[in-house]
């Protein structure tokens, strides 16, 4: 990350903001009624509204909206506008199944996403498949934001802490916290973090005033800089502003750590309400991100690739020269970009961590299990997983982006199970496992080529595929009794 | 199914149904009805008309969110 070497105040507050991340998790600890899994991972599935909209904006808003979404918006220009809409159809994804999945949650006390898939189609081989899927898109999450992580820790000390030691310290900050409290400690740092966010995309909003002769000034210039960048999508790739949509929107709304905050929701009413909040969020906050990535044409012209997912970065380093209020401004911005960061990679890892713990060692290696051992395993399979994520997030070199669209390939193909199993009593499990393993196999066959048919992205063509072999199957097999609920 | 099933039912693939219309409208294959690429208040018109669906779709979602057939108590 760019240079952004900050004076000893600036540091002292983001220290102490970290330093606040680890006393909720004492805090955690001591509200923690019992060691049983539905207390640790879902927050005695106790969370009102103000904490279940920032936890879940905390959660969605990662470090990929601050600066995989800004470098898109440089790259792709006016079109990549596409992801406003992605993210509020993440939302309308939720409306299909999530109100009845978290009803379901509460009765049969579900923990994880694959307890759902578990109860609903009785089929092992699907459950696990399920599984494994789910945990390989949480370590590439994790891993995204753990790289992250290092490129800012580097720029915030203008290259005086490596980048690894920079994720070392805050993955370990992450793991205490988490391991402390479970997801009660978690959603409160989210709190924290999600409001650091807020203030950040405000911040943002005046960095731009700032930093602009006004939005049509530089609107002019833009034009005039790079006129392509303000034309609209045509061909194949309007084919892929709709494949965008379907493979954000969909994919988004099946994120495991989403899935286990809607079963945490104290009730339907609070997760309806949360909705409200999370659909018209995107038009402030991705809108906002997006502006800046467009100054940034304007800016720093002549970007290519991974370099254009730096340009936040950039801009940071050109408010320093505002004096005081500039470095107010940037600390600020720093310790929300370490938030969405941080809040992010939490979530997935104690998912991942809940989902090792009960559908894997709980379900194939040790089924006889007490509750309180589970924890126990998925507490030691986070400092586990995060350590081996450490030491591969300072070897991978992989745009944010593409770590991005890889996660929503796998996620895809997952939702089916989610979508047609709350939404339909008839879809039988052995459908969605063959249209899942093809749906699969065309997904990462088609990342693995980095080819896009039709301009469809390789996940929204398995999706496709999944659900033709899901209702071809009906056809020839006929419909089932109802099934689960 | 009863009638007040089937009200349900019929409620909420009317409000996917409009959902979908939206997010296909929003999409730029017919760009050039809705002013192009030139600019209509310092945006282009395309960009305008796509965002202008966006907030169509955020309200009707955010809508459709405070109602109780979403909490599915009919649709066991």
């Amino acid at each position: 990350m760019t240079d952004l070497a900050l004076g000893g105040g600036s540091l002292a507050f983001i220290g102490l903001y970290l330093l606040s991340l680890l006393g909720l998790g004492v805090w955690g600890k001591k509200k923690r009624v019992n060691n049983s899994l539905g207390d640790y991972y879902l927050a005695g599935r106790n969370l009102g509204l103000p904490v279940m909209l920032l936890t879940l904006f905390a959660t969605q808003y990662s470090g990929n909206a601050l600066f995989g979404f800004t470098g898109q918006a440089y790259r792709a220009g006016f079109s990549w506008i596409v992801i406003v809409h992605s993210m509020i159809v993440v939302v309308t994804g939720y409306l299909i199944f999530a109100p009845k999945l978290q009803r379901l949650a509460k009765r049969h006390h579900f923990v994880t996403p694959t307890d759902y898939i578990k109860f609903r189609f009785r089929l092992p081989r699907l459950q696990h498949l399920i599984s494994i899927c789910l945990l390989l898109v949480l370590m590439n999450y994790t891993l995204a934001q753990l790289k992250v992580i290092g490129h800012v820790v580097e720029g915030l000390s203008g290259g005086r802490i490596d980048a690894l030691w920079g994720v070392i310290t805050l993955a370990l900050i992450m793991v205490v916290y988490s391991t402390l409290g479970g997801l009660r400690s978690v959603v409160w740092t989210d709190v924290l973090q999600g409001t650091m966010m807020l203030i950040g995309f405000i911040l943002i909003l005046v960095i731009i005033g700032a930093e602009t002769g006004g939005f049509v000034e530089t609107l002019k210039e833009l034009k005039a800089v790079a006129p392509e960048k303000t034309l609209p999508p045509t061909g194949p790739q309007a084919v892929t502003w709709l494949s965008t949509i379907v493979l954000i929107g969909i994919g988004a709304s099946v994120y495991p750590q989403a899935i286990q905050r809607i079963y945490a929701a104290k009730s339907a009413s609070v997760l309806q309400q949360s909705m409200v909040g999370m659909s018209l969020m995107p038009l402030f906050a991705v809108v906002v991100v997006l502006t800046l990535g467009y100054l940034a044409i304007v800016r720093y012209p002549g970007l290519q690739g991974s370099a254009a997912d730096q340009v936040m970065a950039l801009i940071l380093r050109d408010t320093l020269a505002f004096g005081w209020q500039g470095v107010a401004i940037v600390t600020v911005m720093l310790a929300a970009i370490l938030a969405a960061l941080m809040s992010t990679a939490d979530s997935a890892l104690l998912s991942f961590s809940s989902i090792f713990a009960k559908d894997i060692y709980g379900s194939l290696i040790d089924p006889s299990s007490p509750e309180e051992r589970l924890t126990r395993i998925g507490q030691r399979c986070a400092w586990l997983v995060l350590a081996a994520m450490v030491f591969i997030s300072t070897r991978e070199d992989v745009t944010l982006y593409r770590l991005f669209v890889l996660k929503f390939e796998l996620l895809l193909q997952v939702a089916p199970a989610f979508y047609l199993g709350v939404t339909n009593r008839h879809i039988a499990g052995k459908a969605v496992y063959w249209g899942l393993i093809v749906g699969l196999v065309v997904a990462v066959m088609g990342w693995l080529l980095g080819v896009m048919p039709l301009g469809l992205h390789p996940g929204t063509l398995g999706l496709a595929v999944n659900v033709l072999v899901i209702a071809t199957w009906h056809m020839i097999r006929g419909i089932n009794a109802p099934s689960g609920s | 199914m009863g009638d007040q099933q089937e009200k349900t039912a019929s409620q909420k693939r009317g409000w996917l149904g409009g959902v979908v219309l939206l997010i296909l409208l929003s999409c730029p294959w017919y760009w050039s009805a809705f002013g192009g690429a030139e600019d209509q208040w310092a945006l282009p018109g395309w960009l305008l008309w796509s965002l202008g669906l966006a907030l169509a779709i955020a309200l009707i979602t955010a809508w459709a969110s405070l109602h109780r057939w979403h909490a599915g108590d009919n649709d066991d």
